[in-house]
């Protein structure tokens, strides 16, 4: 009896152990109550926001910037006020200079109305002359402008850059650093309007590269080491540094503000708020505040409000959080997918800030890899949306790629159809779109997926060389290369040919559920591939000097055939200037229609059990209205033709006109290659909206047959099989699965 | 005579084949070992390509990838404990309930317990597909989800086990039952004095087999869970790429001790009514073997939870420190090139020539870096540097002619 | 015995089962219902009742056909004989050789070994070049691409699974072999029967039940080879191999949860039939043999 009570103890205890270790990790920044979100912007027009900007805690927040005259090259710098409902304004300094050329502001700071200023004057030492740099610190009263008091600097040995930080009226501080010696040394000064006094202090023992100055909420100022993420105090009566402060250890690149609200100082680390004693205050993204790391410039705590100051897209903003109760906290609009684009991300960021009924949130699966860092996903992630799916979870809007296609979720019924939607007449109508774009992604009639942008996939060839050919047939492309003998038809990898075959399987040899690869134009194909070489031989072949496909080539002769990614309207004209009337849009290999395939950028569908229809609408139709595809020129990085039919045709227009395409002098501006660029020409764009009427859409069904094809192909182009065994392995697991879906 | 030179000849044939058998079924382990004891560049030559050839001795043995995957990041061996706390309650939760189970089905002889029974065995045949989302859908709604419960009951209540161990309790003489009642003993009592201490084999078998099948499962987890962190090693192990075979490897070593080390530990139970064997000599084997395993085990385990528990140090103390370069141009003759690195930092060796890039990794929030091989083309080898083919970013390069660090590993790149 | 006794003798006996049934009913049973009813609606989401439509378009399916042909041809195959060699090898190891019991842990060791990282070196093995052939081409035999002809294929699968099941069947039976009395087989020997006679006679009887039950738990492992055959083929590898599991594994990843409900609760009445013709085997002829 006793040794069963022993070994039971012994069970117990074991168990216990065991369940002491199988609770998870707890969750980080516990809030309990809510926030309920409010966002303002005011924009500057081509504004240079400089260093200072600072919330003020009776709702208004201070920025220092810089904006260009263009007519006479001038700079007006201004510190200006703006109350959070940006229904007022008020300068509080202004200065115009030119830069180069006189007095330059370069460093600012505020403190209760008086404007502390240092003003860079450039000498001509450098140039052989006599005058040195000179800098002179201002204190100016804003509400009579008058210069309180002057410093010159140079007697400090202050360099040319430094912070300033000014505690109020009467005093401020400077760090800076000073490159005269060697060893850099860094200094900190104290300069007191009253005794006009300027004492200066060597602080090169405790830091180690260019200080920062922050504001700690007891009123004290401290010095910020950044590499080493320290802050030292500076005592009030004396310049030493007091004991240092730091953040919790585990933490590392975050940024520190100035505290307030009970707070003596703030650590931002990846959207996570931190107080002086290392506890997490408020996980900002939860809460729908998103933002880029450098463009927080302030965050303050009031009464329990926080407010976070934010610079981006040449525009200052202002995010008010304010305690509520759960019920009246925003519902979270969930956005789920599996590798979540940039663009969605983006628009998430703009819908919080014009929308506060609800909070986006983008949820991307790749966090539950087991390695979300890798360089090839696991997806692991994956099986846990398809999962959660299944089980009805709670989901919004769906991010639709390979991952997690919009083919199969739809037969499933788990997206809504989006004609009727489209068709009740709100911001977005299918005329929103550019012209049978809609179709291509159809579903026996329903729409089960918008995208923001596509984009072709192509093959170039010049029609001077081999003549006119509109499309191409793989008995074309034998044709082809025994007409030019001296060249190669193009510079593909296999690899490449199969991810085009695997493109067009559902439209060339797929019909009506039967595969249709144990037939010989798919041999064909097979042999035409083991034409080419492998990446492995063309990476083998890099640095020894060999010709690529690139528009020299086709134009030459050497290559007949050049893929061609069109991502945007800058890459069309580059093909259509650089081969001029010899561009020719001839598309892959293909047996029916043209051998174009049209992709498609951030695809978005709506979860059909959710219960916030409305707002996930909202949500679609703000992405694809967003146009963050805009003319500017950053059109060339940007993802695709957008959809949105204004936005094209805009782009449409921007590109017929010739005086966009001519440098300040009127030379015309040419290609990379060197070819003179010009504007597009009707012509130019009957043959795009051909292009995209013929184009066959990329048809993301499953990765199924990808998955069959690089499994099977590989053996047949080693020489382990035939191509017609191989066709008939593809045929049989294709069918497989074909058999499988019926 | 002839009779028994004949059964000679046929017992010798009969044991050669036997071991011949033996060793084809320890090829693949042996292999798994044998590889984890490979440089990376080895490990690629073998398994990196299809027509690759077996190895069972690694040229040039290292212990690298076990100092990469364990000592450089607390990663795997963090999965490995979270392998070990999801596991070991399932196997004694699955012991405890199951014998409970097999008793009660052995004494309650009706239909309600044939019943039971035949429900057992055909939900023991349900494949984890189907089962998976339903069980998903009861976690959730008993808020298990996240949680390693949601993984541990589901396991424990299994029926396997109940399956294995009805059957040997079924073969519990009746009269001892009956003595022991005699003897006054409730049901409690004949379950610890009379069934359980028949059942020890079939127990221990049950076990090694439970604890097994549960050490490699990945779907429950991998639905069930919410954060990678508490992910088992298993799940690592089910979706490695070629990249990460060489630490795979080790990972795979490191994963099968613990049923291996249960074996060896419950060896004597097994082998236990197997007859003719329990001689002194025997049980004194059978005891070192014990032993062994067992001293083996806690220490392992204290030096590996040592290792996870101060996993900051002794990462620190493992990451080598190195010097970086990038490839500038150079000019040599009238020939420009545009990618010229020093001559330390190019190597070759029986596989190629190479480089070793460091590239920047996110972990934690912090920025640590990693290496990994780059092969690259020599173009030429200039006055003092040598010079890259086409092809790549501008890389940065570790600077050192000494033996290098392995791919995967991670350093600290010294700041200049 | 009196109504009391009764009730505390039964639910002495009957309580130690309830935990684990309980554990059971919600983590087994109450899912197979949820199944059931999936498997009588249309999708997940609008869920229109649509009575055994679902069925009777499985059932004409040719994939799951396919499945289930291949399935029941694999598990007839596979179970005899694999039953089967583990008698024989356990007879082998019965026979005194030396070493024995290190032959039964080597024959246990693949249980323990992660199939994940052996897979890497099965697909080695088999390779074109593999070792394999390597060693058929020393007999003068031509190279086989094993994984990649039909019928082949199979047999590398049913090798995987022989490697992987045959050490528990085997210690099984050895258990068994160890506890038939010995004196029935002297005597049969001194009386001059042969080795089979002595086998089939006394040795078999008395191995007739571990023989049911070690068929049992092989059918059961059977549906477990679908893991290591996808590591090594795929979500769809060829005709020959396609199996149950990788219909279900499929309909899963594309979410097509009434299809797997359906396929489930097929197989599940199938499987009812056979277990339950082999537990009235059991039960007819798995009486210990006492005398």
């Amino acid at each position: 009896m006793k040794k069963t009570i022993l070994w039971l103890t012994v069970l117990a205890l074991l168990c216990a152990l065991c369940g002491c270790h199988v609770t998870p990790a707890p969750t980080p920044a516990g809030e309990k109550t809510a926030f309920c979100r409010r966002f303002v912007s005011v924009s500057l027009e081509k504004a240079f926001a400089r260093y200072f900007t600072k919330l003020s805690t009776n709702d208004t927040y201070t920025a220092y910037y810089e904006y260009q005259n263009a007519t006479d090259g001038t700079q007006t710098a201004v510190l200006s006020q703006f109350d959070y409902a940006n229904t007022a304004e008020r300068t509080l300094y202004q200065t115009t200079f030119t830069p180069g050329n006189g007095a330059m502001p370069i460093n600012v700071s505020y403190g209760g109305d008086t404007v502390w200023i240092t003003l860079f004057t450039e000498g001509d030492l450098m140039y052989g002359g006599t005058t040195p740099d000179s800098s002179v610190l201002q204190a100016v009263n804003v509400t009579d402008g008058t210069i309180r008091r002057e410093w010159n600097l140079n007697d400090a040995g202050l360099n040319y850059s430094h912070t300033l930080l000014a505690t109020d009226a009467n005093a401020a501080y400077l760090a800076f650093q000073c490159t005269d010696t060697p060893d850099w040394t860094y200094w900190l000064i104290r300069i007191d309007i009253e005794t006009g006094e300027l004492i200066k202090e060597d602080i090169s023992d405790n830091i180690t590269t260019f200080p920062e100055l922050i504001m700690l909420g007891d009123g004290r100022v401290a010095v910020l080491d950044p590499q080493t993420e320290t802050l030292y105090p500076i005592a009030k009566d004396t310049m030493s540094l007091e004991a240092p402060l730091t953040h919790a250890e585990e933490l590392k690149d975050g940024r520190f503000f100035g505290g307030s609200g009970g707070e003596n100082f703030f650590y931002l680390a990846e959207e996570t708020l931190y107080g002086a004693d290392g506890d997490p205050l408020i996980d900002f993204s939860e809460w729908g505040v998103n933002f880029t790391k450098d463009a927080v410039r302030d965050i303050t705590l009031q009464d329990g409000v926080y407010r976070v100051l934010l610079f981006e897209n040449d525009a200052f903003g202002v995010y008010t959080l304010t305690p509520c109760t759960a019920a009246e906290a925003a519902p979270t609009l969930r956005i789920a997918g599996y590798e979540v684009g940039d663009g969605i991300h983006a628009a998430a960021s703009a819908f919080n800030r014009t929308r506060f009924d609800y909070t986006a949130r983008v949820i991307d699966y790749r966090q539950y890899d087991d390695d979300p860092n890798a360089l090839y996903p696991d997806k692991a992630g994956v099986t846990k949306l398809n999962t959660e799916l299944l089980a009805g979870g709670d989901f919004d809007v769906l991010y639709l790629n390979e991952y997690l296609s919009s083919a199969v979720l739809a037969k499933q019924g788990t997206l809504l159809d989006l004609y009727p939607l489209l068709d009740a007449g709100g911001a977005v109508t299918r005329d929103t779109f550019v012209p049978r774009i809609l179709e291509k992604t159809e579903t026996d009639g329903h729409l089960y997926s918008l995208s923001i942008a596509f984009a072709l996939n192509t093959m170039l060839s010049d029609r001077r060389v081999i003549g006119e050919y509109p499309t191409l047939s793989v008995a074309d492309w034998h044709a082809l290369q025994a007409a030019h003998p001296n060249a190669d038809v193009t510079d593909m990898a296999e690899e490449t040919f199969m991810y085009y075959l695997s493109d067009i399987a559902v439209h060339d040899f797929i019909k009506d559920g039967t595969a249709q690869f144990d037939t010989d134009t798919f041999i064909a194909y097979l042999e035409t591939m083991a034409t080419l070489e492998s990446a492995d031989e063309k990476l083998a072949q890099l640095g020894q000097g060999l010709p690529v496909a690139d528009y020299a080539t086709v134009a030459d002769g050497t290559f007949l055939l050049m893929p061609l990614f069109l991502r945007n309207l800058s890459f069309y004209q580059r093909a259509l200037c650089n081969l001029a009337d010899g561009a020719q849009f001839t598309g892959y290999p293909t047996e029916n229609g043209v051998g174009h395939v049209m992709e498609f950028a951030d695809t978005l569908g709506i979860f059909a059990a959710t219960d916030k229809k409305d707002a996930a609408w909202d949500f679609l139709q703000l992405t694809v209205t967003e146009n963050r595809l805009g003319l500017s020129e950053g059109a060339f990085e940007q993802p695709g033709f957008p959809t949105d039919r204004a936005s094209f045709e805009a782009q449409l227009d921007y590109y017929r006109d010739a005086a966009n395409f001519v440098n300040n002098i009127g030379t015309p501006q040419t290609t990379f290659e060197g070819a003179p660029l010009r504007a597009l020409t009707e012509e130019d764009i009957d043959r795009l909206y051909e292009m995209i009427d013929a184009a066959k859409p990329l048809v993301q069904a499953d990765r199924a047959i990808i998955d069959i094809l690089e499994d099977e192909v590989p053996y047949f182009l080693k020489g382990e099989a035939t191509a017609a065994d191989t066709a008939a392995r593809i045929q049989e697991r294709v069918q497989l699965y074909l058999n499988e879906q019926q | 005579m002839k009779h028994h030179t004949a059964r000679t000849a046929g017992r010798i044939l009969l044991f050669v084949l036997l071991i011949a058998v033996a060793l084809g079924i320890l090829l693949p382990t042996l292999l798994t070992v044998a590889a984890s004891f490979m440089p990376q560049r080895e490990i690629d030559a073998h398994y990196g390509t299809a027509d690759g050839t077996l190895a069972l001795f690694p040229q040039r043995p290292t212990a690298e990838q076990y100092t990469t995957s364990l000592l450089q990041t607390p990663h795997y061996l963090t999965r490995f404990f979270n392998s070990v706390w999801l596991t070991l309650p399932i196997t004694l939760g699955q012991l405890v309930l199951s014998s409970f189970a097999a008793y009660s089905l052995y004494r309650c002889r009706n239909r309600f317990r044939t019943g039971v029974y035949f429900l057992y065995v055909l939900l023991m045949l349900l494949p984890y597909q189907v089962t998976l989302l339903p069980q998903y859908l009861v976690a959730d709604a008993l808020g298990l989800l996240g949680s390693a419960w949601a993984v541990i009951l589901p396991a424990a209540v299994s029926p396997f086990a109940v399956f294995l161990l009805s059957r040997r309790m079924r073969q519990i003489p009746q009269v001892q039952i009956e003595a022991a009642m005699l003897d006054g003993a409730g049901e409690w009592g004949i379950f610890i004095r009379v069934a359980l201490p028949q059942c020890r084999p079939t127990l221990w078998a049950v076990s090694m087999l439970i604890f097994t099948e549960y050490w490699n499962m990945i779907e429950q987890p991998l639905v069930l869970f919410k954060e990678p962190e508490t992910y088992p090693l298993s799940i690592f192990l089910s979706q490695i790429d070629r990249s990460q075979a060489g630490i795979a490897f080790a990972v795979a070593v490191l994963f099968l001790l613990p049923p291996l080390i249960l074996f060896l530990f419950g060896q004597r139970h097994f082998t236990a009514g197997f007859g003719a064997e329990d001689s002194p000599a025997v049980r004194t084997r059978h005891r070192v073997w014990r032993i062994t395993a067992v001293a083996c085990a806690v220490a392992g385990l204290c030096t590996l939870w040592g290792i996870t528990r101060w996993a900051d140090t002794v990462n620190a103390k493992h990451t080598p420190q190195v010097t970086v370069t990038t490839a500038t141009a150079a000019i040599f003759g009238d020939v420009i090139y545009s990618r010229v690195l020093p001559p330390e930092a190019v190597h070759t060796d029986a596989y190629g020539t190479y480089v070793m890039e460091v590239v920047a990794e996110k972990r934690n929030g912090a920025t640590v870096w990693r290496v990994d091989y780059e092969p690259v083309t020599v173009l030429a080898r200039i006055d003092d540097g040598v010079a890259l083919g086409e092809g790549g970013d501008w890389m940065t390069v570790i600077l050192t002619a000494d033996r290098p660090t392995p791919e995967n590993s991670y350093v600290t790149v010294q700041e200049d | 015995m009196t109504l009391g006794k009764r009730f505390r003798k039964h639910f002495g006996a009957y309580a130690l089962l309830y935990p684990g049934l309980l554990g059971v009913l919600l983590f087994f049973v109450l899912p197979f219902f949820v199944i059931l009813r999936y498997s009588f609606l249309n999708n997940n989401f609008s869920a229109d009742f649509v009575g055994l439509a679902q069925y009777r378009d499985l059932l004409q399916n040719t994939a799951f056909r396919l499945a289930a042909r291949n399935t029941a041809w694999f598990s007839a195959v596979v179970v005899p004989l694999t039953v089967a060699l583990a008698l024989l090898v356990a007879l082998a190891l019965n026979c005194r050789l030396p070493a024995r019991g290190w032959l039964r842990s080597v024959l246990l060791s693949p249980l323990m070994v992660p199939t994940a990282s052996v897979l890497l070196v099965w697909q080695l093995l088999f390779d074109r070049s593999g070792a394999v052939n390597q060693l058929l081409s020393l007999f003068s035999l031509p190279a086989v691409a094993w994984l990649r002809t039909a019928g082949f294929d199979r047999a590398v699968v049913i090798l995987l699974f022989l490697w992987k099941n045959l050490g528990y069947n085997v210690l099984l039976f050895s258990a068994a072999l160890t506890h038939i009395p010995k004196t029935p087989l002297e005597a049969a020997r001194i009386d001059g029967a042969g080795a089979w006679r002595r086998f089939w006679y006394i040795q078999w009887r008395y191995l007739t039940p571990t023989a049911l039950f070690v068929t049992v738990l092989t059918l059961a492992n059977s549906f477990k080879i679908f893991r290591e055959v996808y590591l090594l083929t795929g979500d769809y590898p060829s005709e020959g191999l396609y199996m149950l599991q990788h219909f279900m594994n499929n309909m899963f990843r594309t979410l097509n949860y009434q299809k797997l409900s359906t396929a489930t609760v097929i197989t599940m009445l199938v499987a009812t039939v056979v277990l339950a013709v082999l537990l009235w085997l059991e039960d007819r002829f798995g009486r210990e043999v006492e005398e």
